[in-house]
């Protein structure tokens, strides 16, 4: 449910594009490389506004694999979460009551005109009197002005926000690169899937070196189609003024066409020039179908009145078509509308220049761009990157951003436009922005390489080039904060070779099962190992209690939600966990490792008989969860015995304020605490593992524990304090192959205290009924459950050094606290990559 | 309009120019330098990525380094 949603999808084109140019040889300065080599990266970002504007959360992650000496072939997946609050549009001071009164009940805006100039329910009545002639058409308009034409005396506007919900939105990307001499042709398709916005793009890019690789040619065309679809009340804007409830279903097309030429050129042995150009011509639906424009004298007094005179012949429905093309949602308020046609042109120069003695490179980029709007931008940017010992570099940088206003925008609008085109998306307007970030990538052996980064932007109308910027209203401050892993796959395989054998004797012959977590140490000093972990677990089949299984609705109702009773009973929760794990060994004796998860729930409901209704409901949360950081601590390690301490720390990185309505707002009810992706809290995790191993067999044994240091969170409960050991044993079926069974048992406190965040009914209606779900508990217990486990490893070759795990876990015995959905079983897959 | 599209055919000419008195041979075994990572156009193209999606969701205008990205998923 996206408030704000005409983007730039056309730069998807750019980017389909781009991913491809960027692989061209010509536009690196490696020209001579014919085929990538093998590489994958993961990148997390996260963007967020000051205040409780926009946030986002930018997962990233890609590979791409030559698959012969001519043809190359990537893939990549781009996921985005955010939610916050934006701009909707802005009014004059005098104006706020009349148009935030647009978001209450009644928004048909003649009516709250009328409600506004005569006591609130003489409308009806009055309107009678005019139509009938008892009170004069002149006194009734004079009424009207009266409150659409106010004098404006501060002409400072106020901005009226709307809240997002979170919201998805999903890109896969496949490319194909082919390779024919000195021509290079790629071909690009995706996708981008958000609930209210669809879009599909393809291009296709060519490069030509010639010049004896000095110089290079590269063109390409892009072609991106987009649906925009509103559905009705889909824009949660009850929290902002002038909402979506009364909207009407709504579906639009655009189309993109882009084509783009670059050049570059050796200017020297230090030195690199670039040249780009592109243009790109859009048509469709254009505008922002969330935005709105306040418009004065659009519709005039006279039309007002007469729209609700007829309204009188049409079932009380107020039409204002007569008088404005634009869609009417407010007095005076109406969705912006920008022009169906765009036309964009750029150019682009940079340069690239090595400083021997300093060992660094400096690049100087600058972007002139310019469209049919009346848009025009300057774009400065300068970095420095200083490479330093063992493989560090560092990158300040710096980047200036001018633009102005499209000649359609204005914070608001005192008189109808000739053209009928309106937006007051800040986006639009003219301004200056400034940021200043700095970088760090380190490189490690064995073609693995880290980054992270930060940049703070200042967004301020003043500091346009040249002055007339947009007023400080629209003045904004940001960060982005970002981190990547790159792996370069060839280069590993070159690095492990044979070594990749003793990788394997040193980590105890086979991996223990999917699902133990810190259950192996690298080998020796210097080790990585990369890994990816994912489980789906299920909960469903009926509420238990106990020991004794499933409990009639009854004693739910009466019990379950402890001094209220049940209306609603959860039915089926799923839950998929991602965790990505960076583990590095220092020394022999000690490993460390950094695992942040994402996690994706979805809860459904089911009606109890008490409740009166007759479906049940759906909720969801997902996002960034804690982060593990844990060290590894050998104790011992001899031929067929090893056993190691784990310390670990939990950061709360994960949020715990998921709303039912997904805005994540202070107002809004809360989720249960089982669908918070967060603790909230510090934990200790210690665990403590051993395994063994002798000719085709291995086994294992672990405890591992969850403590929490902090007595509440920050919303005032805790999750219970957890133990778990674990005993497993195994075959090597093959050198590639191997079976495992694992015995679990699990025991977890109930959750303490409890949410301290009461939000005082509004809407009996809307509001969240009790469930089992909201009573800290109903949370925890003993579980004991079998693990079976299979296990792929590539001893040897090009891919030696990676493992496939899968286990299932199925519940055997269980004593739930309180009143719990059954639990199903859960699988772990694991896939890692030690070097 | 006009005065912006000459702006920018001025532009070309004068880095056309630039580009053709300046342009000259470097032997292959001279193009050490060239090769490092960071002396490429776009020495981490996923954060660049990542930029241009910022930028692009915040900014009117996008496109034209030939190596950026865009999308959503900002308001």
């Amino acid at each position: 449910m996206a408030v704000t949603k005409v983007k730039k999808k056309g730069n998807i084109a750019l980017l389909a594009l781009s991913s491809v140019a960027m692989g061209l040889p010509g536009i690196s300065a490696k020209a001579a490389v014919p085929v990538a080599e093998p590489e994958a990266n993961v990148q997390f970002g996260y963007y967020k506004e000051e205040g409780d504007r926009m946030e986002a959360e930018v997962y990233h992650g890609d590979f791409i694999v030559p698959i012969n000496d001519f043809f190359e072939f990537s893939f990549s997946y781009d996921w985005d979460t955010y939610v916050g609050a934006t701009p909707s549009y802005s009014a004059p001071q005098v104006m706020t009551d009349v148009v935030v009164a647009a978001s209450g009940e009644d928004r048909t805006p003649g009516l709250i005109a009328l409600d506004l100039s005569a006591a609130p329910d003489a409308g009806k009545a009055r309107l009678e009197a005019i139509a009938n002639g008892v009170v004069g058409r002149q006194v009734a308009i004079a009424g009207f002005e009266g409150v659409i034409n106010r004098d404006i005396t501060d002409f400072n506007p106020i901005t009226l926000f709307q809240v997002q919900p979170r919201e998805n939105r999903d890109m896969p990307i496949f490319g194909a690169k082919f390779y024919l001499g000195d021509v290079t042709i790629g071909l690009s398709s995706g996708v981008s899937l958000e609930p209210d916005f669809e879009s599909t793009f393809g291009s296709i890019n060519m490069g030509w070196e010639l010049n004896n690789k000095l110089t290079t040619l590269s063109a390409g065309y892009g072609l991106t189609l987009n649906d925009i679809i509103r559905t009705a009340g889909s824009s949660g804007g009850h929290h902002g003024g002038g909402g979506d409830e009364n909207a009407e279903d709504f579906t639009a097309e655009s189309t993109f066409h882009s084509i783009n030429a670059g050049l570059s050129q050796v200017m020297g042995k230090n030195t690199l020039f670039h040249l780009n150009g592109s243009y790109s011509n859009q048509e469709g639906y254009l505008s922002n179908p969330y935005k709105l424009v306040y418009v004065r004298g659009e519709i005039t007094a006279d039309e007002y009145l007469d729209a609700l005179i007829d309204s009188f012949a049409n079932d009380g429905k107020v039409g204002f078509s007569e008088a404005t093309s634009l869609e009417a949602v407010g007095p005076d308020l109406f969705r912006e509308k920008r022009p169906d046609e765009r036309q964009q042109w750029t150019v682009s120069a940079g340069i690239n220049q090595y400083i021997p003695s300093l060992d660094a490179s400096l690049h100087f980029d600058y972007r002139y761009y310019m469209d049919s709007w009346d848009i025009n931008s300057h774009t400065f940017e300068f970095s420095w990157f200083q490479n330093l010992p063992q493989g560090i570099t560092v990158t300040p940088s710096i980047r200036y951003y001018s633009q102005s206003s499209a000649d359609f925008f204005a914070p608001y609008f005192l008189a109808p436009r000739a053209d009928g085109n309106y937006s007051s998306d800040y986006r639009l307007s003219g301004f200056g922005k400034l940021s200043g970030g700095i970088s760090i990538s380190k490189q490690f052996a064995k073609g693995v390489r880290l980054d992270a980064g930060i940049e703070y932007f200042s967004h301020r109308g003043s500091l346009k080039l040249g002055g007339n910027g947009v007023d400080s209203y629209a003045d904004i401050d940001s960060y982005l904060i970002s981190g990547s892993l790159n792996v370069n796959l060839a280069s590993l395989g070159r690095a492990t070779g044979s070594y990749s054998q003793h990788n394997m004797h040193a980590s105890h012959g086979a991996h223990p099962p999917a699902g133990v977590m810190f259950g192996h140490m690298l080998g020796k000093a210097g080790d990585i190992m990369i890994a990816y972990n994912y489980m789906y677990s299920d909960w469903s089949g009926g509420i238990q209690s106990g020991i004794v299984g499933n409990v009639s609705e009854q004693t739910i109702i009466s019990k379950a939600c402890g001094p209220a009773e049940c209306t609603f009973n959860p039915k089926e929760m799923i839950m998929h966990m991602h965790m990505f794990n960076f583990m590095y060994a220092p020394t022999d004796w000690l490993n460390l490792m950094v695992m942040p998860q994402i996690l994706d729930m979805n809860m459904e409901m089911n009606p109890l008989p008490n409740s009166g209704e007759d479906e049940g409901g759906e909720h969801v949360s997902s996002g960034l969860g804690d982060t593990l950081i844990v060290a590894l601590v050998k104790i011992f390690d001899v031929d067929t015995h090893h056993l190691h301490l784990g310390v670990g720390v939990s950061a709360p990185t994960g949020s715990i304020e998921a709303t039912f309505d997904d805005t994540e707002s202070e107002d809004s009810d809360l989720q249960s605490y089982g669908m918070q992706v967060g603790s909230g809290t510090w934990d200790l995790k210690p665990s403590l593992t051993y395994n063994g191993n002798s000719d085709d067999w291995f086994w294992g044994a672990q405890i591992t524990g969850t403590k929490r240091m902090q007595s509440k969170n920050k919303l005032g409960y805790i999750l219970g304090d957890e133990i778990q050991g674990s005993l497993w044993g195994g075959y090597q079926v093959q050198d590639w192959f191997s079976v495992s069974v694992r015995n679990i048992y699990n025991a977890q406190g109930r959750v303490r205290g409890e949410f301290n965040r009461i939000i005082p009914p509004t809407n009996p209606l809307t509001e969240p009924q009790p469930t089992s779900l909201e009573n800290p508990s109903n949370y925890g217990g003993q579980f004991w459950d079998i693990g079976l486990g299979i296990n792929f490893t590539v001893p040897r070759g090009e891919f030696a050094g990676h493992s496939l795990s899968f286990e299932w876990l199925q519940p055997v015995i269980h004593n739930y606290n309180g009143y719990q959905l059954e639990r199903d079983g859960s699988l772990s897959i694991r896939w890692g990559y030690a070097f | 309009m006009k005065k912006n599209l000459n702006f920018l055919f001025k532009f070309v000419c004068l880095v056309l120019f630039l580009f053709f008195v300046t342009a000259c041979s470097v032997a292959p075994w001279e193009r050490g330098n060239l090769a490092k990572k960071n002396m490429q156009i776009s020495p981490n193209p996923v954060r660049s990525y990542l930029r241009s999606h910022v930028f692009d969701s915040k900014e009117a205008s996008s496109g034209g380094y030939g190596a950026v990205g865009g999308g959503c998923g900002c308001n």
